[in-house]
Order: structure tokens, then C-alpha cells, then sequence
């Protein structure tokens, strides 16, 4: 059966991209839960914890073509899109298309483009297509995103706002390994040797059908109650100004049914709501935060609303 | 000579004190208990309890079996509502309250998380002197009571003693339970209205140094640095050289900002604070690098959420 | 506190709850108060329904009073008077409308409900049928619902109303069907207790307050006075009058002729009773006797505001409160208010006073002067042919006299009508030559207007004729419309004889009832089989009045006696009715705190529910986040034995499934699986 050597190769997709990112299961999973389910993927991290090494793996791994893009503040929007030059030979304008004409893009520290510049990626990631004098080029198909974000360094920087921010459908940090694993990765072999050697496992045909497979994942009644109380929970909670919206919802389903496929499944259970809340969260709750000196991260925030709400509610109540 | 609001609050207290020690502490986080549970029947519940005896009455006189059925029914109901309206406070979680800092002179919000792990606890009231909130909390749905308090002065707002009440199903009875919660809100001094202007230079503030501020003429321009603000992008000056190039101010050539509490022109320690506070959100609001020295407290510099928020919590403790 | 419940503004949607609980509680007013109360009391409540929608603005202060003032003369315009019980009753109604014209608050809200309670109680007064009862229930499920929703609305007090607009909350989710659900499920909650009031609250025997007579206002049945039309607007109300189940034998219809007020006196066009028609009977002039021709039978007689009760002729033994008139009338010493139950053995064959005294006599003979010039001089020819014969036990002639007038009924063209023609100041002459159409009142009144031209002592006596026999409850209903009217003339030695004059003109009335006698329906809505179908549904009625209306103080002694208790000391009385009300309160509050009900309707739901619940009870903790897996992760921590720990993965499974998945996972093999899985887990924990 095509579907079973298809998830097979999924995981072999997966265990390849975990042998260079050690120790970062979950993350590996979310990076590709957020792939499923045709959104961009958004790590917020400090340098040199192996953000790049997982969006070249994961790319080569895809078998799709991809570029890096670093910001830095005097980037135009045409370093991105493209420009047209003229040709004297032919009298005309040439189209040089920038780096975003590539499957799988990593816009590294996406905080120090200006906004302008940022607005430019944005408009491609949200509309996967970009308007060059004023004519409009479709991106390549698939076309995934992953921006990195440095919390700590922010001086002269222009942090994304809140709306852009929920373009990206799941965020994560990497984060440092655990001892173990930074033993292992410390005796192994070179990163950048190993990249060298990987093969792709997937195909981009693949990629297509497991994005359709995630959409037809089903979604019960009782699931989407779930889905819903969590949502509503995240608008009354104390403290925030406002909650989950409802993009933010189908983002939530959309990544669960990703999970979903992950693990084999064709339907989805709570635990995968579970499993991609805290992602979900992470870069839309926080931000809403504004004058808080509390102690509550984002994290806290979103542990304690998936704590408060039960999974399964009777559905009625009698006095 | 005390007052009848004093007299009230002071045996409020004692009483507090008297069922807190008798009864158990009445400090969040806490699930409430057989112990802490009030229920006397309201007074619309005594006008309708004796309205049932007269019908019982009436009904007994004239033997109307009819009467009587309804009459009997309408005591049951009114009997057995009692064990309900108990019920629905019984084993309810009340969490410490949640507040954000406001700036004096607006309302301070506490949101009390409330949770039921059993059952829909119908129409929660929050009483502070007047219903202030009500809810109706279902089991596994996270809500919250809110009770505002109009801050008057910069510190720490204290919540005070609250009662949680409800009179439902129908109002016959009043069920309720004390909370005393040792929850606070921080308060910020108001900031002034039109506050003196940054002081710039950092050492004194002078009315004429003002005008210079912001005055593209004064200033050199240099190359776009990493880190600039955008707002002091010299964007006529980039586009001519193609490339970008920053002003330069005076101002920072001669260092930081220091909001500084001894140069302040004027007397009055809530005066001085309340400038200082809106310095802060000036100085937050043109994303400068600032610092600031309170007497026996120093912020260094910095800039950002954080930064802000600790300076104006400095403020709002000073000498306290 | 009060102060600021007070000033609570009401939301429209509590207010239309309670609006439309008012209009349902105010609507049997139909069948009680006149139409211009019930109408007033309606444009009350329709004036506030338009002023919600619209957002009128209130009434002005100045035409409150005046709305008080029109509604009091509208009471007593009605009623001519201003105290009774129906008159209160209708002032309750027209304080309540009046109450929710000004309904603003809370407290408004709460004081009419509570006179929407009382008003529906104030019904039973008058209605007391199983349907009035289910009514009254509705409207204080509703009033109830209505207190429920006031309950659970907040909006904020005028002082933080202003400050917080952006805060407010959404809308409180405020029950409509399902709330009242909850409010039904309240009163059972507390009907056990209800009903063990019901029965062991000791009833009184004798009523704390006299009923006044005056407060009484009887507006249906039979009334003391008979004038033309008066039984003939009786025929069309169908309303039972009593029922009577036979203790030994049923008459035939023909010979049920329910006695009831005996009249005498007559001014030439109304007949009423006498003062000293009411005189008891000496004690030696009663029959004491029963042969076997003798009738026990018992009466449930609906209330009728009167003090008569009905009987056959003649009443030998009678209930103990009640004595028997000079008219032969049973006569209770308290107005029927409420349904009562009475046992009467009757003899026909019993002949009433022999003799009639002088005083009596004449009585039975007085008629107004100036009045029937006609027929007197009729009655004269008919006495010229059967002179008066000496002695006075001589009555042959008399009989003759009788017997040629009731043929004259009979030949000549009288008709029995539902329509005569109104009678003008001689009604019997014209009745008599003229118009020869009429109902029984009619009948009987010519009949004996003319014995008393003829110096016959006679008298009109009114009452019930007949009744519907139900089969299957083996009692017999008589209906108002079976009320009917004969005559009664008194011979020498043969005392008081039943003449029915009627049955010369229309003899299938006396046969097999009223109803027979037209062929066309009284009004739009009756039908033969309507007719029947009330009829037989007349039965649940009637049980209703057996087991639920009849309870009293005597039937409680009778369950004491009954349970060997009849002769318990009074502690022991007052421990036999406060015990089962203690253990009744005790059961219901046990109850209502120990049973917390998260119900699903879901019965997968509530099988794996109860799986936590019993896990948790053997030592496991789970949190309400925790999904399937999680618990069963929980759970195989701490479990040894590799089948117990696959149970548990296998539950977690078979949830995530039959949630989840598009999978039919059959509820049957579900709960089972969840059963077996549990068992096995406890086996290993425990």
C-alpha cells in the first residue's frame, strides 16, 4: 500500500533529521507538524543551536529546493522578491527572481530586516505569490518557511508584531541539548560532513499528499468541543487582553491533524492538541501581555490553560 | 469619635478574624468547605416563606386539597433549595487574584480565578459593599470574577476582604462565604500631564535646552549603525547618498538619559515621582536608552518592556 | 445590600420570562372573573410586553392612581359589591396586572411572583379539576423559572455600570429550555417531601374561620329562585353537577328525580323559597323505615356555594350535618365549597305528610292578585266539571281535575323549546293560549299555577331529572344541564305526589335525557361524540375526586386506624407526622449533597467517567486535562502485571476510538471492554 510506505517514509524523513538535530524529538516533530500543515515555522533562539543545521537537514531530507536569507537592516525588499534589470541586448526588462523563489526558505533573524522588507516575506508566506512591478509570480509549490528569532539580542532590532507574528502557524526554540545528548553530539561527526551525506527521503509529490492527507484527517465532536473550550478559555483567562482568535483555532486543528499523520493516525485525538498548544501559543499570547511584571511566560500561560480545561466535559449539566 | 463606616469595618474585621480562626483559614488558594459557608434565607425568602404559610393556612381552613398540594410543594421547594444554593458554593476553588499595575487614579483589576472541578455553579456574585461581578462557572471551564478598585495613590493596593455569594435558584436564600486574601495590586504614580521635557543633557533641565530637541539642523548626520533607531533614520539624507545614514544629536553624543530625581525642578516627593513616571513613558516611547536615580535607588541603563516596568515599579514603592 | 438590589435593572429577557408567566397565570381568569377584569388585567401586561419592544417610556406618576381607581370600578361595576371570595380573587389578578405596568427591578420582579403564585392558588377556589391542577403546577414552574432567571442576569450597578462598558462581560448565558428543565427537576427533587406534607400534616377538622355567606357568590347550578329561562340557560352548561355511585339498586332514569330547592312562593312571575319552607321537619313526622325498595347510594357533589344537597325521594338515613326542611330539602349547615362525598338511603315508597297545616296550606295556595285572568276563569270551567267533593280525602275529582290538565298539555300543541318566546305580564294565560312553548320551568310553573287556581296546594320543586350512567366507572354523572323543574300537588291522605308536566309534552326528557329531546346541537361545539367522549373522560374526574379531593381530616384518621394506630396517644400522633417529614428532609437533602450530577447524556461518556471514578478511589489521581492516554500512562506506572497495564492501554484505545475516530465502535462492546478492563486494573492495584 502507497500509504503505508509513504508514512513509512515519513518516519525515515524524521529519523534522519533527528541523527543531526540530537535530542530535539519534539521540535523535530513540530517543524514538521507545522510542514503538514502548510505553515511556516517560527524558532525563536539563541545562535548556534543548530536552527540553520535543521532547516538545511530538514530540506534536503524534502528533497525541495531552498535558500537562506539573512536579515540585517539594510535589506530592501527587492533582496528578497527580485528585481527586474534591464537587458541593453534585448531592450527590455529582466526578471531575477530573489531568494524567496525556492521551496523551503530560511529567513534567518528576522527581527533585524525593517519592516518593510519584512512585510515582503510576510506577503509571500501569507499569499504564496509576490508582485513584482506589478506583475504577480506564483511561488514554487511546496513553500515553507522558517524565520529565526533571537529573543535576547533585541537592540536596533524591529520585532515582528502581533499580526504578523500570526502568520506563523507554530513557533519552537531548540534550546540546548540535554548532557547526554550534547556528549554525543560533541563526539560525533562533523555537522557539515554529515549534511554532506544525507540523501532525500522525501518527495515533493509526497509532501503534496501528506498535506492532503492532513486536511482529511478527521476531527470528531467531541474533538472540536475540546478545540473550542480551549479557545474560549484562552479569551476569558485573567490577564490577557485578548485570546486565541479564530485563525488561531484552525491553526490549532490544522497542526493537531498534522500530528495526526505523524503518529499514523486518520483521526485526531486531544493529545495531539495537547502536543501543539504550547507552540500554538507561544509567539500569539505573550504579546498580548503588555504591562505584566508577573512571572507568567507564554509557556506558564498556556500550561495553565490546557490544565483548567477538561478534555472531556459532560455535556450537560443538571442542578 | 469613629464613624459608622469605621465602627463597620472594624467589626468586620474582628468577625473575619473570629470565623478565620475558628473556622479555618479564608486566604486563596482555597476550596471551600461545609466550614466556611454561610446560608440564612434572604429577605425576599422570609416574605415568600410566610406568604406559603398563609396559603397553607388558608388551604387547612378550607380543606382545598388543591391548595394545599401546591402549598405543600411550594415548602418543599423552598426547603430543599436550600441544600442546592449550598451546594453550589460547596468545593468551589478560589485562586489568588490576578492583577496587572495600573497608574493611580484608574481602576485597579482583580481577576479571581474561580473553578469548579463539580458540576456548573450557577450566578456567583463577588460583594464588596455592592455586587461587583457574577458568573456562572461550568466544571473544566477556566473563569474569573473581577472586582475593581479606583486606585487613589501609587503603592500597593491591597483587595481586602471579599465575599463570595450567591442566592440562586431563585433568591429565597443568601449563601455566601468570606474570602480574605492578602492579593495586591502595584500602583503607579500618575503620570504628570504635560511633563517637563526629557532632560537631555543629564545634568540639569532648563526650559531652553527644550526647543533644541528634535532639530535636524543642529545635528550631524553619520553612517546607518546596527541597532539604530528607525525614527532617527535621516531618510532624504539615505536616499541622496544611497545609503542609509542616521542623525546624530547632540544628546547622545553627550551620553544617556538619566531621569534623575535631584535635578528635578520642583518639591514634593509624589510631585517629583509622578514626573519622573512620565519620563519613563516618554523615554519608553522614543526607544532611548535611559536611567534613572531615585534617592538610595538607582535603575542603570537600559531600555525595553522590562526596563520600564522595573523603573515605575521603583517608582511606585519609593520610600514605602 | 437591599438598596442596591433595588436598584438592579432587569434584563428584557427576565422580564419577558416573567411577563409571559404572568399572562399564562392570569388566563383561567376566563373562566372565573367577568370579561372587563380579565380584560383590564390583559391590557396591563400587553402595555408592558409593547413597552419592552417598543422602549416606551414608563407610565406618568399621575396615571397610576388613576389606573388603581379604574380597575377598582371596574371590580365593582362587575360585582355590585366589593368583599366575597371571587371579588378578592379578581383584586388579586387586577393588583398583579397593575404590579406589572411598574415592573423595574428586581424587587419588583420578585413581589410578582410571588403574587403570581398566590393568584394561582386563589384558583382552586373556584376550579378544581386534575387540569387546573397541572395548570397551577405550569405557573409556578414558570414563576420559578422566571426567579431562576432573574437570578442568574447580572448587570452591573449604576456606580461600576458607567466606568466598565469595554468590560462587560458578554451577555450571560442565560437557560431557556433547559433551564426550565432544571427548574422541573427541582420540584421533584422535592415532590417526595410535598406529598408526605400532603398526607401526614395534620388537616382540621373544623375550619379555623367561618366561611361567610355573604363571601360566597354561587354562579352556577341551581339557584333558590325559578323564573323563565333560569333552568333553560342551565341546559347549556355541561359541567357536572355531582355523581352518585348505587349502593344497592339503580332506579331507572325515569324515577331519578334529584330533589332540590322546594319553592313556594310565587309573585306571578318568579318563583322562590319561603323562610318557613326551610323549617326542619319534626323529628316524628320522619320515615325511619327501609324496605327493600330502599335506595343507598353516594353522592360526590362538586361544589356548588350552596347549602342544598341532593337526594332522592324520600331521605331516610342522611349525612350527620345536614337536616331535612319542611320542603323535604336536605340541608347542610355549611355552603358546599369544596367537593364532598355523602352517604343517603332513600324510600321511595314513603308518603309525605298526610296532613298539611293550616299555615302550610295556605301557602301552598297563595297567588298574587291581577294576574292570569284567562286561565283562572279556565281552571274554573275545568273545577265546574269536578266540583270540589266533601270530604276532603275524597280526592277523586281532584285527580280527574289533574289528569284533564295534564292531557290538555298533552293534546293540544304544546312544544318543549329551547327558544319560547318571552312572556308578557299574564305568562300564563299567554303560555297557556299563545305562545304553548317552553322549557320545563315553563311546565311547571303553569301546572302549578293552575292547581292553586283549582285549590289544589302545589309547588314547584327544582332540581336534577335523570343523569349519564358510566359504565366502566359504574356511577352515574348529573350534569347542570340535567337540571330540570315539576311540580308537586298535595291530596288528602295521599300527602305530597310528583306531577311532571314535562313528561305529557316531551316524555324522552324524563326517559333518557335532556339531550335527547333536540335534535339540533345547542352551539357550534356539540357533538354527539364530544358529548360521549366527555362523558367517559368524566371518569378520570371522577377517581380524581375519590382519591385526591377527598382527602380530609377524616381520611387521615382513617390511614391511621387503618395502620392499627387509631388509638395512639397524642406524642405518638405527633411523632407519627413529624417523623416521616424529618426522614423525608433528611433523605432529600442526603441526597441532593451527596448526588452532584455531571451527567452526560452520552452513555459512553458516562462509562468511562465512572471509570476514573473508581480509579480514582483506588489511590489513582488524574487531573480533568487528562487525555486517555495520559491516564492510562498514569495508571500503568503504577500497575505490575503486564495484562492489567494492556487493559489499561486497551481502554485508552477503545476511547480514543469510539471519541475520536470515524470508527462504530457498538456502546455495548464499549462499556463492557471499559467493565472488564477496570476489573482486571483493580484486581492487580488492589
Amino acid at each position: 500500500m502507497s500509504d503505508t510506505s509513504l508514512f513509512h517514509r515519513l518516519q525515515q524523513a524524521q529519523a534522519q533529521v533527528n541523527q543531526l538535530i540530537v535530542g530535539k524529538r519534539e521540535a523535530v516533530e513540530t517543524a514538521f507538524a507545522c510542514l503538514l500543515a502548510g505553515g511556516h515555522l517560527l524558532i525563536e533562539d539563541i545562535p548556534g543551536v543548530g536552527k540553520t543545521t535543521l532547516a538545511h537537514t530538514l530540506a534536503i531530507t524534502l528533497g525541495t529546493s531552498w535558500q537562506r536569507i539573512q536579515f540585517t537592516s539594510d535589506m530592501l525588499p527587492a533582496d528578497i522578491v527580485g528585481v527586474s534589470i534591464y537587458q541593453r541586448q534585448s531592450d527590455s526588462f529582466e526578471f531575477h527572481p530573489g531568494p524567496v523563489f525556492n521551496q523551503l526558505i530560511l529567513a534567518d533573524e528576522i527581527n533585524r530586516g525593517t519592516p518593510k522588507t519584512q512585510s515582503a516575506l510576510l506577503e509571500a508566506m501569507a499569499e504564496n505569490q509576490v508582485t513584482v512591478d506589478g506583475k504577480t509570480r506564483e511561488l514554487p509549490q511546496p513553500f515553507f518557511v522558517i524565520a529565526t528569532q533571537n529573543p535576547l539580542d533585541t537592540a536596533g532590532t524591529f520585532p515582528l508584531p502581533d499580526s504578523q507574528l500570526d502568520r506563523f502557524l507554530l513557533s519552537i526554540s531548540l534550546g540546548y541539548p540535554a548532557p547526554d545528548e550534547e556528549r554525543k553530539l560533541l563526539a560525533g561527526t562533523d555537522r557539515q560532513v554529515m549534511l554532506k551525506q544525507l540523501t532525500a527521503v522525501l518527495q515533493t509529490s509526497d509532501l503534496a499528499s501528506l498535506q492532503q492527507q492532513t486536511r482529511d484527517v478527521f476531527r470528531s465532536e467531541e474533538l472540536l468541543n475540546y478545540l473550542q473550550a480551549l479557545l474560549s478559555a484562552s479569551r476569558e483567562w485573567p490577564g490577557l487582553k485578548s485570546g486565541l482568535s479564530p485563525r488561531a483555532g484552525l491553526a490549532l486543528m490544522h497542526c493537531a491533524s498534522a500530528i495526526a499523520v505523524l503518529s499514523g493516525r486518520d483521526y485526531c485525538l486531544p493529545e495531539d492538541i495537547q502536543r501543539v498548544f504550547l507552540n500554538l501559543c507561544h509567539h500569539r499570547l505573550i504579546h498580548s501581555n503588555n504591562i505584566d511584571n508577573s512571572d507568567n511566560t507564554a509557556e506558564q500561560l498556556s500550561a495553565d490553560i490546557l490544565a483548567s480545561v477538561a478534555v472531556m466535559e459532560a455535556d450537560h449539566h443538571r442542578i | 469619635m469613629i464613624t459608622a463606616k469605621q465602627f463597620r469595618q472594624k467589626s468586620q474585621a474582628r468577625f473575619l478574624d473570629y470565623i478565620s480562626r475558628r473556622r479555618g483559614p479564608l486566604k486563596p488558594p482555597l476550596q471551600l468547605g461545609y466550614r466556611q459557608i454561610f446560608i440564612i434565607p434572604s429577605r425576599f425568602g422570609a416574605g415568600f416563606a410566610v406568604l406559603l404559610l398563609v396559603m397553607t393556612v388558608a388551604g387547612l381552613n378550607y380543606n382545598n386539597n388543591l391548595a394545599l398540594i401546591l402549598s405543600y410543594l411550594l415548602l418543599a421547594i423552598f426547603l430543599s433549595v436550600s441544600n442546592l444554593g449550598y451546594r453550589n458554593l460547596r468545593g468551589l476553588n478560589i485562586s489568588p487574584a490576578i492583577s496587572k499595575p495600573v497608574f493611580a487614579g484608574n481602576f485597579a483589576e482583580f481577576n479571581i480565578p474561580v473553578s469548579s472541578h463539580q458540576g456548573q455553579r450557577f450566578a456567583l456574585e463577588c460583594w464588596q459593599e455592592e455586587c461587583c461581578d457574577q458568573l456562572t462557572a461550568k466544571p473544566g471551564r477556566p473563569a474569573s470574577l473581577l472586582i475593581r478598585k479606583k486606585t487613589e495613590k501609587r503603592g500597593r493596593l491591597s483587595l481586602g476582604p471579599w465575599k463570595l455569594q450567591s442566592a440562586w435558584p431563585f433568591g429565597f436564600y443568601r449563601v455566601w462565604s468570606w474570602i480574605v486574601p492578602d492579593d495586591t495590586c502595584l500602583v503607579y504614580p500618575a503620570p504628570v500631564e504635560n511633563p517637563p521635557p526629557l532632560p537631555w543633557s543629564g545634568s540639569s533641565v532648563g526650559l531652553s535646552s527644550l526647543a533644541q530637541a528634535g532639530d535636524d539642523e543642529l545635528h550631524g548626520l553619520r553612517d546607518y549603525q546596527a541597532g539604530d533607531p528607525l525614527n532617527r533614520i535621516a531618510w532624504r539624507s539615505s536616499a541622496r547618498a544611497d545609503r542609509l545614514i542616521t542623525r546624530e544629536s547632540e544628546q547622545q553624543q553627550s551620553g544617556e538619559i538619566i531621569l534623575d530625581w535631584d535635578y528635578l525642578p520642583v518639591a514634593g516627593t509624589e510631585l517629583r515621582l509622578s514626573i519622573l513616571c512620565a519620563w519613563v513613558l516618554e523615554a519608553e516611547k522614543q526607544k532611548l536608552n535611559w536611567s534613572m536615580r531615585l534617592p538610595g535607588e538607582s535603575l542603570t541603563k537600559g531600555s525595553g518592556r522590562g526596563h520600564q516596568q522595573r523603573a515605575l515599579s521603583l517608582l511606585a514603592l519609593y520610600d514605602e | 445590600m437591599n438598596k442596591a438590589i433595588k436598584s438592579l435593572p432587569l434584563s428584557s429577557k427576565a422580564v419577558l420570562w416573567l411577563l409571559g408567566s404572568l399572562l399564562i397565570a392570569s388566563l383561567p381568569g376566563w373562566l372565573i372573573f367577568p370579561s372587563a377584569i380579565m380584560l383590564f388585567s390583559l391590557a396591563m401586561i400587553a402595555w408592558r410586553f409593547l413597552n419592552l419592544y417598543y422602549n416606551w417610556r414608563p407610565l406618568p406618576n399621575w396615571l397610576k392612581p388613576l389606573l388603581v381607581i379604574i380597575a377598582m370600578a371596574t371590580l365593582y361595576l362587575t360585582y355590585g359589591q366589593l368583599y366575597g371570595r371571587r371579588i378578592a380573587a379578581a383584586m388579586l389578578l387586577l393588583m398583579m396586572s397593575l404590579k406589572a405596568v411598574e415592573l423595574h427591578n428586581r424587587r419588583d420582579a420578585r413581589v410578582l411572583a410571588s403574587l403570581g403564585v398566590f393568584l394561582a392558588t386563589t384558583y382552586f377556589l373556584f376550579l378544581q379539576n386534575p387540569t387546573m391542577l397541572v395548570y397551577g403546577l405550569t405557573i409556578v414552574v414558570l414563576l420559578l423559572q422566571s426567579l431562576n432567571v432573574l437570578q442568574l442576569e447580572f448587570i452591573p450597578t449604576t456606580a461600576t455600570a458607567d466606568q466598565r462598558p469595554s468590560l462587560l462581560r458578554q451577555v450571560p448565558e442565560i437557560p431557556g429550555i433547559s433551564g426550565l428543565i432544571s427548574s422541573l427537576r427541582i420540584i421533584l427533587y422535592a415532590l417526595p417531601l410535598g406529598i408526605v406534607l400532603f398526607i401526614v400534616f395534620p388537616r382540621l377538622a373544623t375550619p379555623l374561620w367561618g366561611v361567610p355567606e355573604a363571601a360566597l357568590d354561587g354562579k352556577s347550578g341551581l339557584s333558590d329562585e325559578m323564573s323563565p329561562g333560569s333552568i333553560q340557560n342551565l341546559f347549556m352548561d355541561d359541567s357536572p353537577a355531582f355523581r352518585v355511585e348505587f349502593l344497592t339498586r339503580r332506579p331507572p332514569n325515569s324515577e331519578l328525580y334529584w330533589r332540590g330547592p322546594v319553592l313556594w312562593n310565587f309573585d306571578g312571575r318568579r318563583w322562590s323559597t319561603l323562610y318557613r319552607g326551610y323549617r326542619i321537619i319534626p323529628p316524628e313526622q320522619l320515615p325511619a323505615v327501609t324496605t327493600e325498595q330502599s335506595i343507598r347510594y353516594r353522592v360526590q357533589l362538586e361544589p356548588s356555594e350552596r347549602r342544598w344537597l341532593y337526594a332522592l325521594d324520600y331521605v331516610v338515613e342522611k349525612p350527620a350535618d345536614s337536616r331535612l326542611t319542611r320542603g323535604y330539602q336536605l340541608y347542610a349547615k355549611q355552603p358546599v365549597t369544596n367537593p364532598r362525598t355523602y352517604s343517603i338511603t332513600s324510600e321511595p315508597a314513603f308518603i309525605d305528610i298526610p296532613e298539611l297545616s293550616g299555615a302550610y296550606r295556605k301557602m301552598a295556595l297563595d297567588l298574587p292578585a291581577g294576574y292570569n285572568p284567562e286561565a283562572s276563569d279556565w281552571v274554573r270551567q275545568l273545577r265546574l266539571q269536578y266540583p270540589v267533593q266533601q270530604p276532603s280525602y275524597n280526592t277523586e275529582n281532584d285527580i280527574l281535575l289533574i289528569k284533564s290538565v295534564l292531557e290538555y298539555f298533552n293534546q293540544e300543541e304544546f312544544y318543549y323549546s329551547l327558544n319560547p318566546p318571552l312572556l308578557g305580564h299574564h305568562s300564563v294565560d299567554e303560555f297557556l293560549f299563545d305562545t304553548r312553548s317552553g322549557f320545563c320551568e315553563h311546565y311547571a310553573s303553569t301546572f302549578t299555577v293552575l292547581m292553586r287556581m283549582a285549590g289544589i296546594p302545589a309547588r314547584v320543586v327544582t332540581g336534577y331529572q335523570g343523569g349519564y350512567y358510566n359504565q366502566a366507572g359504574e356511577y352515574l354523572l348529573v350534569r347542570q344541564s340535567d337540571a330540570h323543574a315539576w311540580a308537586e300537588v298535595w291530596l288528602d291522605g295521599k300527602g305530597w305526589l310528583r306531577v311532571d308536566p314535562t313528561s305529557q309534552v316531551a316524555p324522552e326528557r324524563i326517559l333518557s335525557g335532556a339531550m335527547d329531546v333536540f335534535s339540533n346541537p345547542r352551539n357550534w361545539h356539540d357533538f354527539t361524540w364530544l358529548r360521549e367522549l366527555r362523558n367517559n373522560l368524566d371518569l378520570i374526574q371522577h377517581f380524581w375526586n375519590n382519591w385526591v379531593m377527598d382527602f380530609s381530616a377524616y381520611s387521615q384518621s382513617q390511614i391511621l386506624k387503618n395502620l392499627g394506630l387509631g388509638k395512639l396517644g397524642k406524642r405518638w400522633i405527633a411523632l407519627i407526622i413529624l417523623l416521616p417529614i424529618f426522614l423525608t428532609i433528611a433523605a432529600t437533602t442526603l441526597f441532593l449533597l451527596k448526588y452532584r450530577s455531571i451527567r452526560s447524556r452520552n452513555p459512553a461518556v458516562r462509562a468511562y467517567r465512572s471509570y476514573l471514578k473508581q480509579l480514582e478511589k483506588a489511590g489513582f489521581k488524574f487531573s480533568i486535562s487528562d487525555d486517555a492516554s495520559t491516564v492510562a500512562h498514569k495508571v500503568s506506572e503504577k500497575l505490575n502485571n503486564k495484562q492489567s497495564i494492556a487493559a489499561a492501554w486497551l481502554v485508552a484505545e477503545s476511547v480514543n476510538k469510539y471519541f475520536y475516530s470515524k470508527q462504530a465502535i457498538s456502546i455495548k462492546a464499549f462499556e463492557t471492554l471499559v467493565k472488564g478492563s477496570l476489573s482486571k486494573i483493580l484486581r492487580d492495584k488492589g
